[in-house]
């Protein structure tokens, strides 16, 4: 089994990106179990997503504490919130969505720098740089295809109008394509 | 049938609209209020034929339901929390009347202090309104226990509740097979003209004042129709598993309880709802070093399996985990795993756990299982 922690900020799309590689995989053929873990419910606040994927039907329940992957989409989180990310110093395979240095970014959480590796989706990807994470996540960790990133994408924001599918499929497409640092 | 991957507020809502109920009418609480908003947002894109009664308040949303039921139509609520203690009074009415009414508990702790999260509180304070109540596994379980719910409902006039995790349950996605509405026809009959069901071209009356006498009958056949429940219970779980194919997925359970792990087991886990899948890892981590533990899952929480419990649990080390607890006495489950066991050589070990939605991990049971002592009264874990 393999399990993916995923921390933002409310109103950040963690929910939504969580939910949308869970589809991916699971087109690709995983068993998956995808869920949030709210604090208070508000913008702005700490939002947790996690996400387990193995061969097997997924029963157990409990919140992951000592994941094989860390998804960080704001940095903010390191300083303000670092006691909500939980990892295994150990093991953890860290992407960071930060403009900082990954000494620095290994000492605030206490981690080995090559564990870190770093993303940057471009400013005016506004609301869909989650989804440019998500093919970055695709990419380097190897969950889902593209198509299968696509197609979850679809279905996932069927509500959205063709515009903003648009602009997230483009994200994801951009994220696939460029190299983490 | 392929599953597909949804959450299950989603599939609950999904599953509600396949069971063509005539009336929804809720007022939303978190964590119920995707279910409902999934459900209203299928009445509005024309993918539902319900009526959907927006409410002012838990006690209209219940009342409504009462109404539609007491003209003879299918209806649905669902609720959580405080919400839920806002229907207590009319949810004694449903089951006096003897109404055949479904709703969902998206289980989660009471205030104060005010706490969003799952654990048992709510459903709890109102074990005693006579209505058949199931917990929930996972969310196939959930959805299989709505259509169950439905049938059972109307054969036995008796109102039925299914408490699925707020959070836990509601909010986690994860492959799930909705039932086709063909085998739901198959199923569920329509629903009977019932001579009880109120008419203007034939009015009646319902629920009047009784004197102690007639109260007393009532109250005694309303036990006794709960009671006699369990065996209908089990009969509808057999017809719908046969009915999608799968006799024997589970050899060791029925509509009422499941067993896991060595049936030789000397520690047995005993809780309801979501918990079951953690306790099933921890039993399973156990016993591939020799500890021989099982998990007793109890799906039906009203009417209490008695007998089955004291069967599976006789000459056991039994370790409850409940998710409520009452103040000054046992908590719920251990009262009711208590009195099932009288005299059957059981020890028994009382655990209080994700209150409030704290997590409880597999490390956590596997420390509280090699325990050698345990303290008398409840053992907090958190």
């Amino acid at each position: 089994m393999r399990e993916i922690s995923l921390y933002g900020l409310g109103g950040q799309g963690i929910v939504t990106l969580t939910n949308i590689l869970a589809e991916a995989a699971f087109r690709a053929g995983q068993k998956v179990q995808a869920f949030p873990l709210f604090g208070p419910e508000r913008t702005g606040a700490p939002v947790t997503g996690f996400l387990r994927l193995d061969q097997k039907p997924i029963i157990i329940r409990q919140q992951i504490t000592k994941p094989d992957i860390v998804i960080i989409i704001d940095d903010r989180l390191l300083t303000a919130h670092r006691s909500y990310v939980k990892l295994d110093p150990a093991k953890s395979r860290l992407l960071i969505n930060s403009r900082q240095d990954k000494k620095m970014l290994s000492t605030l959480l206490g981690v080995p720098v090559k564990l870190i590796q770093i993303c940057q989706p471009p400013a005016d990807l506004g609301q869909a740089a989650n989804l440019f994470v998500a093919g970055t996540i695709i990419k380097t960790y190897g969950l889902a295809n593209l198509n299968n990133l696509r197609l979850a994408i679809r279905q996932q924001l069927a509500d959205k109008t063709p515009a903003v599918i648009e602009k997230n499929l483009q994200a994801a497409r951009l994220g696939y394509e460029t190299p983490t640092t | 049938m392929k599953p597909q991957l949804l959450n299950g507020s989603e599939a609950i809502a999904l599953t509600i609209n396949r069971l063509k109920v005539g009336v929804v009418s809720a007022y939303p609480i978190t964590p119920q209020t995707k279910i409902v908003e999934k459900l209203a947002a299928l009445r509005a894109g024309g993918q539902a034929d319900f009526e959907f009664v927006r409410a002012e308040s838990e006690l209209a949303a219940a009342s409504v339901v009462l109404g539609a039921a007491a003209s003879g139509v299918r209806a649905y609520t669902a609720s959580s929390s405080q919400g839920l203690l806002m229907m207590a009074e009319v949810l004694y009415n449903l089951s006096g009347l003897r109404l055949p009414a479904v709703m969902t508990c998206a289980n989660r702790s009471l205030s104060a202090p005010i706490n969003i999260w799952n654990d048992h509180s709510d459903v709890m304070a109102l074990r005693d309104a006579g209505w058949i109540n199931f917990f929930a596994e996972d969310n196939q379980a959930a959805i299989d226990q709505h259509v169950l719910a439905y049938y059972l409902a109307e054969k036995l006039s008796l109102p039925v509740m299914i408490n699925v995790d707020g959070f836990i349950l509601t909010h986690l996605s994860e492959p799930l097979i909705l039932p086709t509405t063909a085998a739901i026809k198959k199923f569920l009959p329509n629903l009977p003209a019932s001579a009880n069901r109120l008419d203007p071209a034939s009015p009646t009356t319902t629920g009047h004042l009784v004197g102690p006498t007639d109260f007393y009958r009532f109250r005694q056949k309303l036990d006794q129709d709960l009671l006699a429940a369990g065996p209908e219970i089990n009969l509808a779980y057999d017809r719908w598993q046969r009915l999608l194919g799968r006799p024997g997925a589970r050899p060791l359970g029925n509509g009422l309880i499941e067993w896991h792990g060595p049936r030789q087991a000397k520690t047995v886990l005993v809780a309801m709802g979501s918990v079951i899948g953690t306790l099933k890892t921890a039993a399973d981590e156990l016993n591939r070093s020799n500890q021989k533990i099982a998990v007793l899952q109890i799906k039906t929480w009203r009417p209490f399996p008695y007998d089955l419990v004291k069967k599976f649990l006789a000459k056991k080390q039994a370790i409850i985990i409940n998710k409520a607890v009452s103040p000054g006495a046992l908590p719920p489950l251990s009262c009711e795993v208590a009195a099932a066991v009288t005299n059957a050589g059981t020890k028994i070990i009382h655990a209080a756990a994700g209150l409030g939605g704290g997590d409880i991990t597999v490390e956590q049971i596997s420390r509280l299982v090699k325990r050698s002592t345990h303290p008398a009264g409840i053992l907090y874990l958190n």
